[in-house]
Parts: C-alpha cells; structure tokens; sequence
C-alpha cells in the first residue's frame, strides 16, 4: 500500500471512519471499516486497550452516549505506507457520564491526534491522544492550570 | 524539500534538540516565527525564541530528558510522530518538588515543515498519566478512559 492510490484509499477509509462511525454514529459500518483482529493502544494503561469490531462498537457507543452531538472536524489527514496519521477538533455537548461527572450539558472542545495502521483496506490497529486534561478542566473536575 | 528530508529535520529536533538540550540547533531546524498548539497542559508558546527558553528551563527541571520516536510518519509537507518522552523528576513540575523518579509519557506530535524548517506544530501529551505520576490524579482519573 505504498503506491498513491493506496495512499488515498487509506486516507478515505479514515475519513470515512470519522464521518460515518464517530460523528454519524453508523456502527452498521463497522464491519466494513475496521478489521477483525482491531486494536487500540490506550495511551497509558493496555487494560483498556479495544479490540475487535465488537469492542470498538462499545468504545463509539461510549464516547457517543457522553456526547451525543459528538463532531470531530478533520483538521490534518496524510499517510505514509500503511499508516495514517490524523489530527481532528472535536465538540460536543455533555448530556451523559463522563469520567465520573453525570449529564451537565456543557459544552466541549478538545483535539485528538492519532496514528492509524491500515491491513488488508481496514483500520487494524490504532493510538490516539484527546486532549483529556483540557476536558477535565472544563467539566471543571482540575482547575485551569497557572 | 523531500519528505525524507522533513523527517530527518524533525529527528534533529528531539535527538539535538530536546533530547540533548542543544538549543542553539533550533535556527536550523526551525523558523523565527515558528507557531506551536499545544494542550491544557503543556500551552502554545510562540515562536522559536519562547521554545528555546521553555526547552533550557525543562532541562533543568526534567533532567535527562530524551524522546524515543516510535514511529515517523511523512506526507508532503507535514510529518507525524509517535514517541514517549522520558525524563528524571528533578526540580519543581507542576508546582511538585522534584523526587528523583523517572517519569514517561506517551505524545503524537504532527509538524508542518517550509523550506526545510519547522514552521508549526500541533500535539498532545498523555498529560493525564504526567498528573498521576506526580500524584495530582485529578478526580475521575479512576474511571475508564472513555475517549482516551
């Protein structure tokens, strides 16, 4: 997959993942879009790591029953051999419990920067890293540093 | 300038840089007005003079410091990076006295490169796992990750 097609087609099967799973919220096309043997890298505890299109289907459910207006905009999208590499600015309004705060409605903003590894035209292997302390701040659970 | 070209500008920049605390390589490995996007944590510092002051204080605060790139990703003019960033808990972090420990965390980095110089960066730190580290867990910290 290093020639440019592929390139592009890689680029697009993130996109899509994007668009249609994480902002659509269309686990139906999970299966077309992430491999079987998935994983993501948490970033600081494998205990949490996701695996498989079932536990990536739970992962997205999560995310999304916390923030169901959940929009990530693709600011930087490129790719390299089988990897793509992202960063994306995400909204969205807390209407379910997130790290131990229930529903308060505010409203979010944080990044996420990421490196996906791309088999057989599916998304096999993920790290990413959302800006969690910058949410945390704002659900006000750490005060705004100095 | 190719992307292996890029990619060898940004290895400088955590090998010479960050790593070794040689901050006098900053003019050639990035422009004047060089433009950052940090996190909560770590800030936007802006331009190349800020970085270099910022770099030379954490020396002193994070002895030892050196990223291990796990991975380095080139397209066009942007290049993306995966490391962990590794130092010794020497002096005042966070308003923490320094403990001697070593610390380690996980960080992408994605930079923007023109004419062979870095002119803009954008990253996030698992600045979550630096709090723990320094015994600051924020509350909520031993709930799942649900975006992370």
């Amino acid at each position: 997959m290093s020639n440019e097609k592929g390139l592009e087609d890689n680029k697009e099967l993130v996109r899509r993942c994007v668009q249609e799973v994480w902002n659509g919220g269309r686990e139906e096309v999970i299966g077309e879009l992430i491999h079987p043997n998935f994983r993501r890298h948490h970033p600081r505890n494998s205990d949490f790591d996701t695996y498989g299109q079932d536990g990536c289907t739970a992962w997205v459910n999560r995310v999304r029953s916390a923030l169901p207006d959940l929009h990530l905009a693709v600011a930087h999208l490129f790719a390299e051999g089988d990897r793509v590499v992202l960063h994306l600015l995400g909204t969205g309004t807390q209407q379910g419990p997130l790290y131990g705060v229930s529903a308060s409605g505010t409203a979010l903003r944080f990044t996420v920067t990421g490196v996906v590894r791309i088999a057989e035209g599916k998304i096999a292997e993920g790290w990413a890293i959302p800006d969690e302390l910058g949410i945390r701040q704002q659900l006000g659970l750490v005060a705004p540093l100095g | 300038m190719s992307s292996e070209d890029n990619k060898q500008v940004v290895r400088r920049f955590y090998d010479e840089v960050m790593g070794a605390g040689r901050v006098e390589v900053l003019d050639e490995v990035m422009v004047e007005d060089f433009i950052d996007h940090g996190e909560a944590l770590f800030g936007s510092p802006r331009g190349r003079e800020t970085l270099r002051q910022s770099i030379g204080a954490v020396h002193g605060i994070l002895p030892g410091l050196y990223v291990s790139l796990h991975e380095i990703i080139a397209e066009g003019d942007l290049v993306g990076v995966r490391g962990t960033m590794r130092c010794r808990h020497g002096g005042n972090f966070l308003g923490v006295a320094g403990t001697g420990h070593e610390l380690s965390w996980e960080g992408i980095a994605i930079f923007r490169l023109a004419a062979g110089r870095i002119a803009e960066r954008w990253f996030n730190s698992d600045s979550i796992s630096i709090f723990r580290q320094l015994g600051l867990a924020p509350s909520g910290a031993a709930a799942v990750s649900e975006l992370g």
